[in-house]
């Protein structure tokens, strides 16, 4: 009995430490913002998508920068807007910081492609984050995010991931990184309590669900503009 | 011989029930890792404590012994949101209040000021601020807008919590509870110093639009349930579960209903408990929601018939079947502060009515405490400055 009260209860939230939070708030954005500017750079600034130092070096910079402590980091900024990322938002913008990384190297790489699990993940995301949102406003008749506090939340959605990776395994570097996206935050929850010691603030956050919304949207246009 | 990155896969993926099978494993081991991490010791059932043991006043005898200012910080033309903290027996202060005060409400230089009732000189201290939004915001890692109402609490190991309203981008609909707690060895006013203990997850969005207005309930273990609300948009109450050490346990919604804000926590029993909230609907009354199991489930109860003028209600449960409510009475106004009683939280019969004015008037935001056979109560006055008075029963008044 107690065994089950332990994985029901919802009396059982276990937080992380300010000081793990607040290491967690500045990596976090110094990998989105670095593989941003990273991005922006291969984009806009002419003859650096041949030369990958130049973006390392901006990438680099806007990381460093965003490590420091005290008010002069935009980490203070964006903590102050949407808080910290999750963990899958940062290992996420890790691994396409690899790939870019990859792609100035060896510019014959072809960048990696999504897949079918990569897509299928994808709108996982996005109904799980209008789910989120419904709650958010108290629109459901459970409050999900007060659940997502509790062992059986973390359970719950561990199996359901590692269920479907079991069930549609992941081809290529890629496919198989995005789909350890969800294991891997997990780990990092279950560990270090980050982000904020709920499930949902581990596997997904407002910000890259607007992304991959969008991402989902333009990937289902292209693929009517070319049957039509 | 090397083994191939691809062989090693196929080894590891195989067939579809090996596949399934190794997520049975790693999800269970996950769940086990987590499970190992959380504290072994079952948390108890929450049971609210009285905040009156022996002798039970008889509160239709209350009358106003005492009252006046708030000292205010100075050069400062705002005050709002009082909040009341009971200090220990052996403490030269009776009590601690605590409101936010700047040169305007939401106003880039507001701070959460204080004082301390002085047992032995029966008076208040000069004010002084105890939390600066620059200063949290670095200690935190990330930035403050603005401060905003803020609520007290002593945990079982005797030091002040403080939950702040802060901002995040944008107005009170951006807004975030922080949880700072006491950092200096000693709680006299001109001792006290706090310091963040994080912001409270309470959304998957952005962490936004949590308030907090109301005092907590004590519960016996040390701990507390902190009432809190929504409002970005649709408004809704939940609370928050702290243990003894103000650890966050967990949090819950309080209605269903899409307008009841700044819930009061009233206990009938020490598992019975009364959720009282404010009404932002026109011509409103004041919302109610109950629970049975100590604040797991709740349910709504039809409204009050006492009327809301979209205001904020203070409610204390003192002993069974005593229950006190101050509230603005008028339907369109604030000018108007009372203070009732009830056996049942469904029937309220005045008491007293500690402020009446013009209908431009504003007496709001009351906080209630009992301490040492008296209820003493402050509320805001016009947004400039806070107020406060100290209520005892008539000798020899006690209840039947």
């Amino acid at each position: 009995m107690r065994g089950w009260d332990a994985l029901l209860g919802m009396d059982a939230a276990l937080l992380p430490a300010l000081a793990v939070q607040q290491i967690w708030l500045r990596l976090g954005w110094a990998v989105v913002l670095a593989w941003l500017a990273l991005n922006c750079v291969g984009r806009w600034w002419p003859g650096a998508q041949r030369d990958g130092r130049k973006g390392a070096v901006v990438a680099v910079i806007v990381g460093l920068w965003t490590c420091v402590p005290g008010t002069a980091t935009p980490a203070y900024w964006l903590g102050l807007a949407f808080q910290a990322p999750s963990a899958v938002t940062v290992m996420l913008c890790l691994g396409l910081l690899g790939r870019r990384w990859l792609a100035f190297s060896r510019p014959t790489a072809q960048a990696g492609k999504a897949d079918r699990t990569s897509l299928a993940l994808t709108a996982l995301a996005v109904v799980l984050g209008w789910v989120l949102l419904l709650d958010s406003f108290a629109l459901l008749p459970v409050s999900l995010y007060a659940w997502g506090f509790g062992p059986a939340a973390v359970g719950s959605v561990a199996l359901l991931a590692l269920v479907v990776l079991a069930v549609w395994p992941p081809h290529g570097g890629v496919s198989i990184w995005h789909a350890a996206l969800v294991p891997l935050a997990l780990l990092l929850l279950v560990t270090l309590r980050l982000p904020t010691g709920n499930v949902w603030d581990a596997v997904l956050d407002p910000c890259v669900w607007l992304v991959l919304q969008v991402g989902l949207a333009r990937h289902r246009w292209s693929r009517y503009k070319k049957r039509s | 011989m090397p083994v191939s990155v691809s062989a090693l896969g196929s080894f590891v993926w195989g067939t579809l029930p090996r596949r399934l099978l190794l997520a049975l494993l790693c999800a269970a081991a996950l769940l086990g890792l987590d499970l190992a991490r959380r504290p072994s010791v079952p948390i108890s059932a929450p049971q609210a404590q009285w905040p009156v043991t022996g002798a039970v006043p008889d509160l239709a005898t209350l009358h106003v012994v005492e009252r006046g200012p708030i000292p205010m910080p100075e050069g400062m033309a705002a005050a709002h949101a009082s909040t009341l903290l009971a200090m220990p027996a052996n403490h030269p202060a009776a009590l601690t209040v605590f409101w936010f005060s700047g040169d305007r409400e939401s106003g880039p230089n507001v701070q959460i000021a204080a004082s301390q009732y002085l047992r032995a000189e029966q008076r208040w201290t000069p004010a002084r601020f105890v939390v600066n939004r620059f200063v949290a915001g670095e200690q935190l890692g990330l930035g403050l807008r603005r401060l905003g109402n803020p609520v007290a609490w002593m945990d079982g190991a005797g030091r002040i919590n403080l939950f702040v309203v802060a901002t995040g981008a944008g107005g009170w609909a951006a807004s975030r509870v922080l949880h700072l707690r006491q950092h200096s060895a000693g709680n006299r006013l001109d001792e006290l110093s706090l310091e963040p203990v994080r912001v409270l997850p309470l959304s998957w969005l952005w962490n936004t639009s949590h308030l907090v207005r109301n005092a907590p309930l004590p519960l016996v273990d040390g701990g507390m349930v902190l009432p809190l609300h929504f409002e970005l948009g649709l408004k809704y109450p939940l609370a928050v579960r702290l243990d003894r050490n103000g650890h966050f346990l967990g949090l819950t919604r309080l209605s269903q209903r899409d307008y009841a804000l700044q819930p009061t926590l009233l206990m009938q029993t020490p598992t019975d408990w009364l959720a009282l909230m404010r009404d932002e609907r026109p011509h409103g009354k004041v919302v109610t929601a109950h629970t049975q199991d100590g604040g797991r489930h709740w349910t709504d109860l039809p409204d009050l018939a006492l009327d809301n003028p979209d205001a904020a209600v203070a409610g204390l449960g003192l002993a069974p079947g005593q229950m006190l409510l101050a509230y603005n009475s008028s339907i369109a106004s604030r000018g108007t502060l009372d203070l009732s009683r009830s056996a049942d939280g469904r029937q309220w019969s005045l008491v007293q009515t500690l402020e009446r004015g013009a209908p431009d008037d504003e007496f709001s935001y009351p906080a209630l405490l009992w301490l040492d056979g008296s209820l003493w109560v402050t509320y805001t006055v016009d947004r400039h400055r806070i107020a406060w008075a100290r209520l005892a029963p008539r000798a020899g008044g006690s209840a039947p």
